[in-house]
């Protein structure tokens, strides 16, 4: 006789898999705060530091303010429960802005122009990769292959500065920079999107070449199926799989911002703290940007994964917990 | 297509959120609003706690001390009314003028005496407080050897301080008008731990603008405050500070979006310079800003004076300045600034390659070596990186010796310089008031935590503390100048160049200029339509 199926595994599969998940992830976050921590430690450069010197009174209680005089382990467990409660005090160089301010007032910034970014940059590489595929060695395909080398080896400063330069300043289409209305949005969104849509556009091409060789593609035909079913139940569908791999990381990258788009397009979002907060040696504020990063990614990582099993009934949701 | 059609409204959403709630629209924006482009953040609205240039320059617009600087970088009174200076010149009686804080409360003595006493407790963590060193006892209270009761500042009462000094300083005056001597509300912050940081929004200031948004990486504004004494003769109403990249910033400016980029709170891009120039867009003024090169003393190489000497004759500073730059910076041939009085700016010639070989071969015969190894450590920036590749060329032209250039991050080169773990590096010195003790000093002890060569002259220490007695203006500088003199004679660092401040200025502003001390007042600002 059969063993009796536990109630939860039963009838909530997904609410297993979503509970397990958070589980795992607390511990990878919690590793990733130790990793993080250590780190913060070994490089070299004192926040405090300038050239010109400061009185050594004034470091010691600047230390002392900030935890910096305590024994490591004591910094570790604080900083541990600073993770737990997600309050990680206030910046070393900003002193009046908390870590919680900061992620608060810049990620709705980055989140919403990252949005705007995968709004262009998925329909864009969906449409030249499977046109591509469809037609391989055609024309289309040859040119739109020339134009992702051109767009995966410029660099994004390169292309933000070009875009500022054509689209905002010579002929004045757009703003130059800023955030204040929709229009502001559209030259770094079509920054960002570009480098997402070449690899999409490039891993789709690759997958759908290799479905359209599948036998069912051909009995598809056949049976008398119109192109644009062929292409979006049978062809779209089995080819994104890896193009959904690629997604969740470069949601992330996306979502938290960049830092050389937020520079030159004068965003104020997540980005520019990341890389300004490690060049500062700002503790609390690397620490903090560093686990919402993570959580942010392992939380993108699960979705991609429930999409997934939907996309194709062979994936069961237990198979990624394994 | 309902899909689409869902995606597409989701779209629309998510584009409707970019409105920033905190911006100001531009249909309320008072009507003298000027835009400045910034490309570093304020770091704090506290005078006690201000150490940057950029946030030095919010400072001096929204606080005001007993003297200030003219525009045309002469002292003159400000919230002191008369100022009675005892005969051993020790003790000062200030009699303050009528003044209000922003929140409307009187301005008193007390604040004086509370800020100036709580710089020089370190749990404020005041960096600027050893300026304050000069009232008596400061030093001692500071380091917790004597009460705070006993430092020399005394408010007799509401409307009278009473300093008293260690010695004669003739450039106290100056010293008062440095934000380290601003006042802070005492009502505001008596009850708050010292340590803890003002909200922008809400601390009273006593100058002629108000903070009104404070969002770093975005944007700061002031606006008019209009409770400052002297209100009715400032005519901005606002004054944006936009946080922005140097290019951005250019491309904005000549697109009639801002009023105002580059010194002191941005840059101008250094390939656009000249061109700039050559258009007669650009403006320059001279600051009091010294580039050189430091030279550790303890390094058995730069040791030897001779060496030291023939690399300093060596450096092509005007292949920086004119060629590798451009952006009107002169050689320098002295520590001290022209600008800051001092009548000998010249002790050595800009290069003479014959001499520092001469040199060069004199030094390497007393070190018995051939080549020293040597390498110049620097902050990674596009300046220094040009810098540094002129400095390395002219050494290998003129004395067929060998820089290592290390390019470091700003944190890695501070370290690295506090530890003495290098034989060259870059450094720059810019003026805090405007004397030239305010250079000078720096080397005055080995051991003050800014000097780092390793370089101590008794002689030079010696007259430092003499001119700080002499009262006399041009015995004063002529004790300077000896100064000077020893140190340009032993070298221990070699000025290269004197910065200007490059900035460009909308046609509508009218009656503002960078000072002397790279200061950017917008009290005396007048707008043109």
């Amino acid at each position: 006789m059969q063993e009796p199926i536990p109630i939860l595994r039963q009838r909530r599969p997904l609410l297993r898999f979503v509970f397990i998940r958070l589980f795992y992830s607390f511990l990878t976050v919690l590793a990733i705060a130790t990793a993080t921590f250590l780190l913060m430690k070994a490089i070299p450069g004192d926040p405090f530091q300038d050239e010109q010197a400061i009185p050594e009174e004034c470091l010691k209680a600047l230390r002392a303010y900030y935890g910096l005089e305590d024994p490591l382990i004591m910094q570790y467990f604080r900083y541990v429960l600073s993770v737990i409660t997600f309050d990680f005090g206030p910046s070393l160089k900003y002193s009046s802005q908390t870590v919680n301010a900061i992620i608060y007032n810049g990620f709705p910034v980055s989140f919403v122009l990252g949005c705007e970014a995968l709004f262009f940059a998925i329909p864009l590489g969906i449409f030249v990769g499977i046109f591509s595929a469809i037609y391989h060695n055609s024309t289309f395909d040859k040119i739109s292959r020339i134009g992702t080398a051109i767009t995966l080896s410029a660099p994004s400063f390169l292309i933000a500065t070009t875009l500022q330069f054509f689209l905002a300043f010579y002929i004045p289409i757009f703003p130059i920079a800023r955030f204040d209305t929709p229009m502001h949005t559209f030259l770094p969104a079509i920054t960002l999107a570009i480098g997402p849509a070449t690899v999409i556009a490039k891993l789709l091409r690759a997958s759908a070449i290799e479905v359209l060789h599948q036998p069912y593609m051909l009995t598809a035909k056949m049976k008398g199926l119109s192109p644009f079913r062929i292409t979006t139940v049978h062809l779209l569908k089995n080819s994104l799989l890896p193009v959904l791999s690629y997604l969740g990381p470069v949601t992330t990258n996306i979502f938290v911002g960049s830092f050389v788009v937020e520079r030159i397009f004068a965003i104020p979002g997540l980005g520019q703290w990341l890389i300004l907060s490690v060049l500062n040696r700002d503790y609390p504020v690397i620490g903090g940007l560093t686990l919402f990063y993570s959580m942010l990614l392992l939380a993108i990582h699960t979705i991609i994964d429930i999409i997934h099993t939907y996309l194709d009934p062979r994936i069961q949701l237990h198979e990624h917990l394994s | 297509m309902r899909l689409f059609l869902c995606v597409l409204s989701i779209f629309a959403l998510t584009l409707s959120c970019t409105k920033d709630p905190h911006k100001a629209t531009k249909n309320s924006a008072p009507k003298a609003t000027i835009r400045l482009a910034l490309n570093e953040n304020f770091t704090t609205c506290d005078p006690r706690r201000a150490r940057s240039i950029c946030t030095i320059n919010l400072i001096k617009n929204t606080f005001e001390g007993l003297t200030r600087y003219t525009i045309d970088g002469k002292i003159e009174y400000a919230l002191a009314d008369d100022i009675i200076i005892s005969p051993d010149g020790k003790t000062y009686t200030i009699t303050l003028r009528p003044a209000k804080w922003s929140d409307g409360k009187e301005l008193t003595a007390h604040d004086f005496e509370f800020s100036w006493k709580s710089s020089l407790n370190p749990a404020t963590r005041a960096p600027n407080a050893y300026q304050l060193f000069v009232i008596k006892n400061a030093k001692s209270a500071y380091e917790g050897k004597c009460h705070p009761d006993t430092i020399g500042i005394v408010a007799i009462d509401n409307r009278t301080l009473e300093i008293t000094l260690e010695n004669p300083t003739a450039h106290f005056l100056e010293l008062l008008a440095f934000h380290p001597f601003f006042p802070v509300a005492k009502h505001y912050f008596e009850d708050s731990p010292l340590f803890e940081e003002a909200n922008p929004k809400e601390m009273p200031v006593n100058g002629p603008f108000m903070i009104k948004e404070w969002h770093p990486n975005l944007e700061f504004s002031v606006i008019k405050n209009p409770n400052y004494r002297e209100a009715l003769s400032v005519t901005l109403d606002q004054v944006v500070y936009t946080f922005l990249d140097d290019s951005t910033a250019l491309q904005m400016f000549e697109k009639g979006e801002l009023d105002w980029t580059g010194a002191p709170t941005a840059n101008i891009p250094i390939d656009a310079i000249q061109t700039l120039r050559k258009e007669k867009k650009l403006q320059s003024s001279q600051v009091a800003i010294t580039q050189f090169i430091r030279c550790n003393t303890a390094n058995p190489y730069l040791n030897n004076v001779k060496l030291r000497k023939a690399l300093s004759l060596a450096f092509d500073r005007r292949g920086i300045t004119d060629h590798a730059l451009q952006s009107g910076f002169q050689p320098a041939t002295s520590f001290v600034p022209p600008s800051a009085g001092l009548l000998n700016n010249s002790y050595f010639p800009e290069r003479d390659t014959a001499q520092a070989k001469k040199l060069y071969q004199e030094a390497m015969e007393e070190l018995k070596i051939t080549r020293p190894s040597l390498s110049l450590i620097y902050t990674s920036s596009e300046e220094s990186n040009k810098v540094a590749q002129v400095l390395q060329q002219s050494i290998k032209e003129a004395l067929n010796c060998d820089i290592t250039l290390e390019p470091l991050e700003a944190k890695m080169f501070f370290e690295r310089l506090s530890k003495h773990n290098y034989t060259l590096a870059f450094g720059r010195w810019s003026a805090d008031f405007y004397d030239p003790i305010s250079f000078l000093s720096i080397f005055e002890s080995k051991n003050n935590g800014t000097n780092n060569t390793d370089w101590e002259n008794s002689s030079y220490t010696a007259l430092l503390q003499e001119a700080n007695h002499i009262t006399n203006t041009t015995e004063r500088k002529e004790c300077l100048e000896k100064a000077q003199k020893i140190l340009m004679n032993d070298l221990p660092i070699i000025p290269l160049f004197f910065r200007t401040s490059n900035y460009l200025q909308g046609a509508r502003i009218k009656n503002i200029s960078v000072q002397p001390l790279g200061i950017v007042e917008f009290r005396h600002v007048k707008l043109v339509e």
